[in-house]
C-alpha cells in the first residue's frame, strides 16, 4: 500500500503502487551488448574463440538475477577466448564475474588498501544471486 | 591434430629499469577510450605460453597486428619491482619484440585466474594509455581526380 503525503494542497506519492525501473535504457544497454556480442569483431583478437550461444545465455540468465538491477548501469562486459567477463570498479573495489562456460561462475573481489597493497578474493558461486552481496559491498 | 607453434628464444630477463615498453590494443576492450587501460589489456591465455606481446617501441608493440585500437606504455622498472616476479624478456631472433612473462593464465585454475585478475589489476593501473587511435595513423585517401 503505498502513502500519501499532502504538501500544500498536491499529493506526492512517497511509495509507488507497483515498483518502477529508475534507468531502463541503461540497463538495457547491457543486455544489448550481451546479445551482440558474438557478432561484434572489435572484440576479439584474430583466430580468438567466441563465446558459444549457451554461454552468452548463461551470462544473461546471472545478469537478471543481479538485483537491484540499476547495478547493472556501469557493469562491463568483456569476451575472452571463449569466456564472457562481467566486472565492475568503484574507487578502489573491483568485482568480476567470470563464466567461462555454461553454468559456471566465478566471483572475483579486490580491493587495494592504503598503501597500494591489493588483496582478493575468487570463489566459485552455487546461488548467482551472491554476486549481489559482492555488488552490495561495491557501492557501500 | 594441431601442431605447436614454435617457441621464441628469448633473451635473459631485462633489467634496465628506465627503458619505457609498449603494449598494444589488440582489441577495442583493452581500453576505456581517451580514459585508461583496462585490466584484460594484461589478461593471458592459457595457451599463450610464452607470455604477452609488448614492443621496445610502439612500431613494434602493433606490428604483428592487423588491426589495433592504440596502445599503453610501462617501465620496465615498474614491473620488476611489484611482487609478482614478472619479467620482460627479448626475442632473440626479433629484439624489438619483447615478451611479459610469469603472468599466470586468467583460464588456469581458480588460484591462477585469481592471482592473473590481480596482475592485470596493478598493471593497467600502473600503464599509460598513450592513445585510443590506431597506430599509426592510416594515411587517408586522395579524392578522385586528386594526386
Amino acid at each position: 500500500m503505498s502513502t500519501e503525503t499532502v504538501c500544500a494542497g498536491s499529493v506526492y506519492t512517497v511509495a509507488p503502487g507497483a515498483p518502477v525501473e529508475l534507468f531502463p535504457s541503461l540497463v538495457e544497454r547491457v543486455f544489448n551488448r550481451l546479445a551482440c556480442i558474438a557478432e561484434d569483431g572489435e572484440l576479439y583478437e584474430e583466430g580468438e574463440l567466441h563465446p558459444t550461444k549457451e554461454t552468452i545465455e548463461w551470462a544473461r540468465r546471472v545478469l537478471l538475477r543481479v538485483l537491484p538491477s540499476y547495478y547493472l548501469r556501469t557493469a562491463e562486459i568483456d569476451v575472452f577466448h571463449g569466456e564472457i567477463h562481467v566486472s565492475w570498479e568503484r574507487n578502489n573495489k573491483r568485482v568480476v564475474a567470470f563464466m567461462p562456460k555454461p553454468d559456471v561462475l566465478k566471483l572475483y573481489v579486490e580491493r587495494t588498501k592504503e598503501g597500494g597493497e591489493v588483496v582478493h578474493s575468487l570463489r566459485s558461486l552455487e546461488e548467482t544471486r551472491e554476486i549481489n552481496d559482492a555488488l552490495k559491498w561495491l557501492f557501500s | 591434430m594441431g601442431t605447436t607453434p614454435p617457441q621464441p628464444r628469448l633473451s635473459e630477463p631485462l633489467e634496465d629499469d628506465d627503458l619505457i615498453v609498449y603494449r598494444a590494443f589488440s582489441k577495442k576492450g583493452f581500453r576505456e577510450r581517451d580514459k585508461k587501460v583496462r585490466p584484460l589489456a594484461y589478461h593471458r591465455p592459457f595457451d599463450h605460453t610464452d607470455g604477452l606481446s609488448l614492443g621496445r617501441t610502439a612500431l613494434a608493440a602493433v606490428s604483428r597486428l592487423q588491426e589495433n585500437y592504440g596502445y599503453a606504455s610501462i617501465k620496465v622498472g615498474d614491473i620488476r619491482r611489484l611482487k609478482y616476479k614478472l619479467e620482460v624478456r627479448s626475442e632473440l631472433d626479433s629484439p624489438d619484440h619483447l615478451l611479459l612473462c610469469k603472468l599466470p593464465p586468467v583460464d588456469g585454475t581458480d588460484e591462477q585466474r585469481g592471482a592473473a585478475a590481480e596482475i592485470a589489476g596493478v598493471l593497467a593501473r600502473l600503464s599509460k594509455l598513450e592513445t585510443s587511435d590506431s597506430f599509426p595513423k592510416k594515411q587517408t585517401e586522395a579524392p578522385q581526380g586528386l594526386p
